[in-house]
């Protein structure tokens, strides 16, 4: 978790964002209404100075005449006295009287019947020009011709800037009003998770009681995130108490037995006595002992949070690991231990329970009674196969000798938790473990089937 | 430049008529005290008689003996004409043709002033900073004595017209007035009476009526007066006629009581000036105290600051006439006087009334200036 | 041989001592990891073999054969642990174990499983199981004491199932081993095993068959 990670800070950052964007349009916004709101004012003035220029236009010797009113020049001056230009053309757009040549529109009809405005920069100076297209009237030629009047920007610009500071201490007070609030409304929204943290901190660290606090919604969502851990680990710790209960139930019973025989055959003097108590104390103890390893298994199968590390595996190497690990015991034993693998490797996602499901199912057949076990690699599916010439497992039983504890064969060596271990592992890898008639004749065949490879 | 080369030659054509009162070619150079090297160099060129401005420029170098001055007096017409073509070879540019000096600043020609130099100058006595006004100079009546014998002085426009009308035959052919037609001056005063009151086209009329004389300068109608064969002088530059008159006891000075125009001469330094730092320094003082009493002590001119009281100052004549005194607002109105249309209507309009009650005919040469 | 044995349960450890001993090696035993690490943590420490439990009090099992790794690679190292599950194994030999056995085990598998170690890491010149007798350095057998001559890729085959004897070797290591990966196939090894099997006293030495992977040679059968 890097420090920059602050809840706080992110959502202050994009909450600013979008207000100094939204800020910086006011401003755009505010810096061209008052350009426009400025024109417009002071376009009134060239209005009414043409208008009082084209008023005094008329017909005269046969050509255009004005009088020149210097009342519309003063009025183009106004306070800022703006530097003034004004022109008269004819039709023609030739130049009749004026102080500048002011430059007229190329397209002169859109000037026509009206006033137009625009911004020219002439000789240097940054002027308005409005020009008016106005007719002799009265007059049977109607002749048309142009009035243009011209001033600088001053007054505008100044008046521009006097509307824009106005508009100014609105936008600052509101982004000011608004960057406070937003601070508050953060503060406020993230007090829940101060509290939630609280919460957490102050628990005993032993509790695995569900949360119960009062949160807005988002943080409802945690906690019960939270609490949902919390009830999972309750099961866990359930789950291991039971195997607790289990292991010590099913463990006293063996240790009440080798004590009993000791007790009994320390009472006795012979030897032989001795030596076969001792014989009985080794055999159940090592019982015992792989009743307890069975145990264990058997509970992080069951457990219901644990997940295989999946990673890809030949079933191959499986084979002959286990051949590998078990041939010694067996040999020992007078069971001949085989693989029947195939050339090409044959890949399943599997982690190493599947090699505890192998020393199980081994062990299971070795114990009841087969002189041969075999173990084969398979595809199309992906199958791995155990088969002995033991007595085997009448089909009726199938499905019942997978359940823990029951023992299809009437025997006292085994706890009966093999087959049950070695089917629970084949679930967590997604596998399906069925029990058959070996091909050897009597004995049993068990087959886990993979589904196909996905890889 | 090309676009304004047909303004340009109207105004020159304009010019060609403004009264020759600043005699062409006269120069001064005030050389810099000490070292050459070090000398400021200050370029002036005015249409203002170096009688009337030596004075402030003695005042003036003796205040900045570093400046180096050299003054070029030249007609209004080619003041303007030289300025044109070479708008970067002065420091300062000074003429009493407003119109003309605000048709430059107006587009652009000269250099705003700091805002510390103008704070105690009068807003109505400059443009934007740029164009200073910085003289007083009232348009003044002159009267021979001999007028007593006919009739009472005039003392105002009023007054005047009611002698022109009463005393018609007496006063046929000894009454003077600028030729608005050849004379800028004339043609200035004219458009400014005529907005200025109704009654001034009954007065040309009036003029018309006793064939009132029209002459191009006011040195001219001072050469009338003086030998006698004029009695009235009417519109005269007062600055040049002040000390005419106060030398010579047969003449008079009227200032109008009802209203009298007020000229003020005009100057700005180029927005492309060779040596702005000096241009400037010139200008503050030109706008001083000192400067301005200089004006008002020393010269005929008539100082315009607001703080200056005495003889020669705007204060002492605003005291005495008040309201009457009218001078035409430093503004945009001024360039009207430029416009082509608009002076050849009011000469157009001037010959109608002045030949209305005239019972001889204009001269040829006077009715073809009028383009 | 001297055996390092680390093991904190007194009555196990008991009985190793005793069984070790009465194999002929001298033991030394410790009861936890801390002792153990600052046992092993000389490379002079002449021990030849360490069966090492895991569930260790201080310093855990895994953790002293990391440590010993760092500067030991060569001796064997076997593992005994309750801790029962194959995951402990594979960390176990991850880690550089060379075999591993869990608890319960028999006793005589252990016997073995010493034996087999012991046989593979010697630093002597001379493999020896039942009458057989290898000089490593020349790969001349003896039976009995006599001469046993074979031939070469005989020779070979035997000395390394001899390397590996009580356990089953793959044939594949067979091929890579004896026969310096020369293309040989899985019929011509049971050509050669054939051949020597029948060279073998068979009632004191027996090359079994391990089906579906390979071979084992096993003294007094």
């Amino acid at each position: 978790m890097k420090a920059a990670h602050s809840l706080y800070g992110r959502l202050l950052g994009w909450l600013t964002l979008p207000l100094l964007t939204l800020g910086a349009l006011l401003l755009l916004q505010a810096w061209l209404e008052a350009r426009t709101t400025a024109d417009h004012a002071y376009d009134r003035l060239l209005e009414a100075a043409s208008l009082a220029i084209a008023e005094q236009v008329q017909r005269q010797d046969d050509r255009l005449w004005l009088d020149l009113p210097p009342a519309a020049l003063e009025m183009l001056a106004g306070d800022a006295q703006e530097r003034v230009f004004y022109s008269l053309s004819d039709q023609q757009g030739r130049h009749i009287t004026g102080n500048a040549s002011l430059p007229l529109p190329s397209d002169r009809s859109a000037a026509d019947g009206g006033l137009l405005y625009r911004d020219i920069d002439w000789q240097g100076l940054r002027l308005r020009q409005g020009i008016r297209r106005s007719r002799l009237e009265g007059w049977q030629s109607g002749e048309s011709f142009d009035v243009s009047v011209a001033h600088t920007r001053e007054g505008r610009d100044a008046l521009r800037f006097e509307l824009l500071r106005g508009n100014l201490a609105g936008i600052l007070g509101m982004g000011m009003l608004a960057v406070v609030t937003l601070l508050m409304a953060l503060r406020a929204a993230l007090r829940p998770l101060t509290r939630l943290r609280h919460a957490i901190r102050t628990r005993d660290p032993r509790t695995l009681a569900p949360l119960d606090l009062d949160l807005p919604r988002e943080l409802a969502e945690l906690r019960e995130t939270l609490n949902g851990l919390l009830s999972r680990m309750r099961r866990v710790r359930a789950n291991q108490e039971r195997f607790i209960g289990d292991a010590s139930h099913q463990l006293r019973t063996p240790l009440a037995g080798i004590s009993a025989r000791a007790e009994l055959a320390l009472r006795q003097t012979q030897p032989e006595r001795w030596r076969a108590a001792l014989e009985t104390i080794h055999s159940t103890s090592e019982n015992t002992a792989r009743l307890a390893m069975q145990l264990l298994s058997l509970t992080r199968l069951a457990n219901p949070e644990y997940r295989p590390e999946l990673t890809p595996v030949d079933l191959n190497d499986c084979a002959r690991q286990a051949v590998r690990d078990h041939w010694m015991t067996c040999h020992q034993a007078g069971v001949d231990l085989g693989a029947d693998c195939l050339a090409p490797p044959v890949h399943v996602a599997a982690d190493w329970q599947l090699q505890e499901s192998l020393a199980n199912l081994i062990d299971n057949s070795r114990r009841y009674g087969a002189s041969r076990i075999t173990l084969g690699v398979m595809t199309h599916p992906p199958r791995l196969v155990i088969e002995d010439d033991g007595p085997g497992i009448p089909a009726d039983q199938h499905l019942l000798i997978l359940r823990p504890f029951h023992r299809g064969r009437d025997d006292h060596e085994g706890s009966g938790l093999g087959l049950a271990i070695a089917d629970g592992i084949a679930r967590n890898h997604g596998a399906r473990l069925s029990l058959g008639d070996s091909a050897m004749g009597s004995g049993l065949r068990v087959e886990i089937r993979f589904p196909e490879a996905s890889q | 430049m090309n676009r304004h080369s047909l303004i340009d030659q109207m105004l020159l054509a304009l010019l060609c008529l403004l009264p020759i009162h600043a005699i062409g070619g006269q120069a001064l150079h005030l050389p810099a005290d000490g070292d050459p090297e070090q000398a400021r160099p200050l370029i002036i060129h005015a249409a203002l008689d170096l009688a009337h401005v030596r004075p402030l420029l003695n005042a003036f170098h003796r205040r900045h003996p570093r400046v180096d001055i050299v003054y070029r007096n030249l007609t209004t017409l080619s003041l303007h004409e030289r300025f044109l073509g070479r708008p970067e070879e002065v420091d300062v540019m000074i003429s009493s043709a407003m119109p003309w000096q605000f048709a430059l600043a107006n587009a652009g020609h000269a250099r705003p002033l700091d805002d510390a130099i103008l704070a105690d100058w009068p807003a109505r006595a400059h443009w934007r900073r740029e164009l200073i006004a910085f003289t007083f100079e009232p348009i003044v009546m002159v009267v021979h004595r001999d007028l007593a014998q006919i009739a009472a002085t005039p003392n105002n426009h009023g007054e005047l017209l009611a002698l022109l009308l009463e005393h018609r035959q007496e006063l046929k052919g000894r009454v003077a007035s600028y030729d608005p037609m050849r004379s800028g001056a004339g043609y200035a005063y004219a458009m400014e009476e005529s907005r200025r009151s109704p009654r001034y086209w009954d007065l040309i009329a009036a003029l018309g009526g006793v064939d009132a004389r029209l002459m191009d300068t006011t040195a001219e109608m001072l050469d009338g007066l003086e030998e006698g064969h004029l009695l009235i002088g009417y519109n005269l530059l007062g600055s040049y006629a002040a000390p005419i008159v106060e030398a010579n006891p047969e003449l008079t000075l009227i200032i109008p009581d009802d209203y009298a125009l007020v000229t003020r001469r005009l100057a700005f330094v180029p927005r492309r000036a060779p040596h702005p730092d000096t241009a400037t320094l010139f200008m503050e003082y030109l706008m001083s105290r000192q400067g301005q009493r200089t004006l008002a002590e020393e010269t005929s001119l008539g100082a315009l600051h607001p703080a200056l009281e005495g003889p020669g100052t705007a204060t002492e004549l605003r005291e005495r006439f008040g309201d009457a005194l009218h001078s035409p607002r430093l503004g945009p109105g001024l360039l009207v006087g430029l416009d082509r249309l608009k002076r050849q209507a009011l000469l157009a309009r001037f010959r109608r009334e002045f030949q209305r009650e005239s019972s001889g005919v204009m001269d040829a040469e006077t009715a073809t200036t009028a383009d | 041989m001297k055996l390092l044995l680390v093991e904190d349960d007194a009555l196990l450890a008991d009985s190793l001592l005793e069984l070790l001993r009465g194999g002929g090696h001298r033991v030394e035993h410790l009861n936890d990891g801390d002792t153990a690490l600052a046992r092993l943590a000389s490379a002079e420490h002449g021990v030849d073999l360490i069966l090492l439990d895991l569930n260790l009090p201080g310093t855990g099992g895994l953790e002293v054969l990391e440590a010993l790794r760092q500067h030991d690679p060569e001796t064997p190292v076997l593992i005994l642990t309750a801790r029962g599950a194959v995951e402990d194994r594979v960390r176990g030999l991850d880690l550089g174990a060379d075999d591993y056995l869990g608890k319960p085990f028999s006793l005589d598998e252990l016997e073995a499983r010493v034996r087999a170690l012991l046989r593979r890491h010697s630093r002597t010149t001379r493999l020896s199981l039942g009458p057989l007798e290898l000089d490593v350095t020349t790969l001349g057998f003896t039976l009995d004491g006599d001469p046993f001559p074979l031939p070469p890729r005989e020779q070979r085959l035997l000395a390394c199932l001899l390397r590996h004897a009580g356990e089953p070797v793959d044939k594949s290591r067979l091929a890579e081993q004896a026969f310096s990966g020369e293309p040989m196939g899985d019929n011509a090894i049971e050509v050669y095993v054939h051949r020597l099997r029948k060279r073998l006293p068979a009632e004191r030495l027996a090359l079994r068959t391990v089906r579906g992977l390979g071979y084992l040679l096993e003294g007094d059968p």
